[in-house]
């Protein structure tokens, strides 16, 4: 199914200027509905309390990284099909096989650009 | 290099080929003494004649690890001083590189909130824009005279120029906003920095400190006459410390301690 422009977004960062670029980036993609929290901790409840059509997740955070979300969304029935992108400065190797067996949609590489992320929305509501 | 770094460096090098031909004349010295006690069967000169060589190359090994540990921590301290402009903003900074990371994102939080603003100076733009265009719009019937309508014309095309500009800078506005990403990326790897820095110094330290307390047990070792029951019983312990604590990267001296263990090493 194609993105819906009014799909509900949640972007996980602890670095608000992140959070804030990436809010942008979307807006101007065309998706309005945009939430932020600024951590796994965070982000656990507003997902199990609202309803989210997708989580844009950064992978190093304190208290709860974005791995740790990842397996907690897929082990929580109500929100694990929730599509889950991963954005982060990890790329080794074995960091991106770990998130493929935990189960995320897809994986972009800081530094990204607006293309980049619209390519990854495009890949996951195709 | 300018003559008075040469003249340094090269007498540092005179120092230190002094050195080890000190070194060397005194390994021959006491190899030939090992012979010596050993053509006469002195068993137990000559345990005491190796022990002597070992601490020779201990010694060389403790020089080189306090040499290491002292520039390093040097090089730690002018990196924390240099950032900072006064003495009250050295104060106020705990190291340098966390100062980089606070002053790039302080700098991308301001470029983010003057972009997000002149984004939205520029969505006002655009309403008023659109406005227009539609005022035009209604304009365009009632308009009959030859100059009226070459006016409407010329109107259409700034219009046109104006909604093409508008377009321009508001992409340009997100790619601002989207570069400031870079931040984040710099601050991670600082901080992944400053880490390794860390753990490097307190390896270092602790290597030192082992050293150096191998050095005196050895010293003991060899002429247990020199020093009382209770300085070795203090080393010792002291020994002891330094084993159940390690690793000691999980604790942080401050910038007093690190200065004071180096020097009471003789650093």
């Amino acid at each position: 199914m194609p993105a819906n422009p009014n799909m509900k977004i949640l972007v996980v960062d602890d670095h608000e200027s992140m959070r804030r670029i990436e809010k942008q980036i979307l807006n101007d993609l065309g998706y309005p509905n945009v939430d932020m929290a600024d951590d796994g901790s965070t982000a656990l409840p507003m997902l199990q309390a609202g309803s989210y059509d997708f989580v844009i997740c950064d992978w190093n955070m304190p208290k709860m990284e974005g791995l740790e979300l990842l397996k907690a969304i897929r082990a929580d029935a109500r929100i694990a099909k929730t599509p889950v992108l991963l954005v982060t400065a990890e790329s080794k190797k074995e960091k991106i096989i770990q998130a493929a067996q935990a189960g995320v949609n897809d994986y972009v590489v800081k530094p990204f650009n607006a293309e980049t992320i619209k390519l990854k929305i495009a890949r996951i509501f195709p | 290099m300018t003559g008075k770094a040469e003249h340094t460096m090269n007498s540092q090098l005179i120092v230190n080929a002094e050195n080890n031909t000190i070194e060397h004349s005194t390994f021959k010295i006491k190899a030939d003494y090992l012979l010596q006690l050993l053509h006469d069967n002195d068993l137990e000169g000559a345990l005491r004649c190796i022990n002597e060589i070992n601490c020779i190359n201990n010694d060389h090994v403790h020089t080189v690890l306090g040499k290491i540990t002292r520039g390093l921590h040097s090089a730690i301290s002018d990196l924390s001083n240099s950032t900072a402009n006064s003495d009250s903003e050295k104060n106020k900074t705990r190291a340098g590189l966390d100062y980089v990371i606070e002053v790039t994102s302080l700098a991308a939080k301001k470029t983010l909130d003057m972009t997000e603003l002149t984004h939205r100076h520029l969505q006002t733009l655009g309403t008023a824009q659109g406005q227009i265009e539609s005022l035009v719009d209604q304009l365009r019937p009632t308009l009959k005279d030859a100059r009226q309508l070459t006016i409407l014309a010329q109107l259409d095309l700034a219009i046109a120029a104006n909604h093409a500009t508008f377009q321009n800078i508001s992409q340009n506005t997100t790619e601002i906003i989207v570069a400031q990403n870079f931040q984040d990326l710099a601050s991670q790897s600082i901080t992944k920095a400053i880490r390794i820095i860390t753990d490097v110094e307190s390896s270092l330290i602790t290597l030192t400190q082992h050293t150096n307390l191998l050095k005196q047990l050895s010293l003991i070792s060899t002429s247990p006459d020199l020093l009382e029951m209770s300085v070795t019983q203090e080393l010792r312990n002291n020994l002891d410390k330094i084993e159940t604590t390690a690793p000691v990267e999980q604790e942080h001296l401050d910038q007093d301690d690190v200065d004071n263990l180096l020097s009471s090493l003789g650093f």
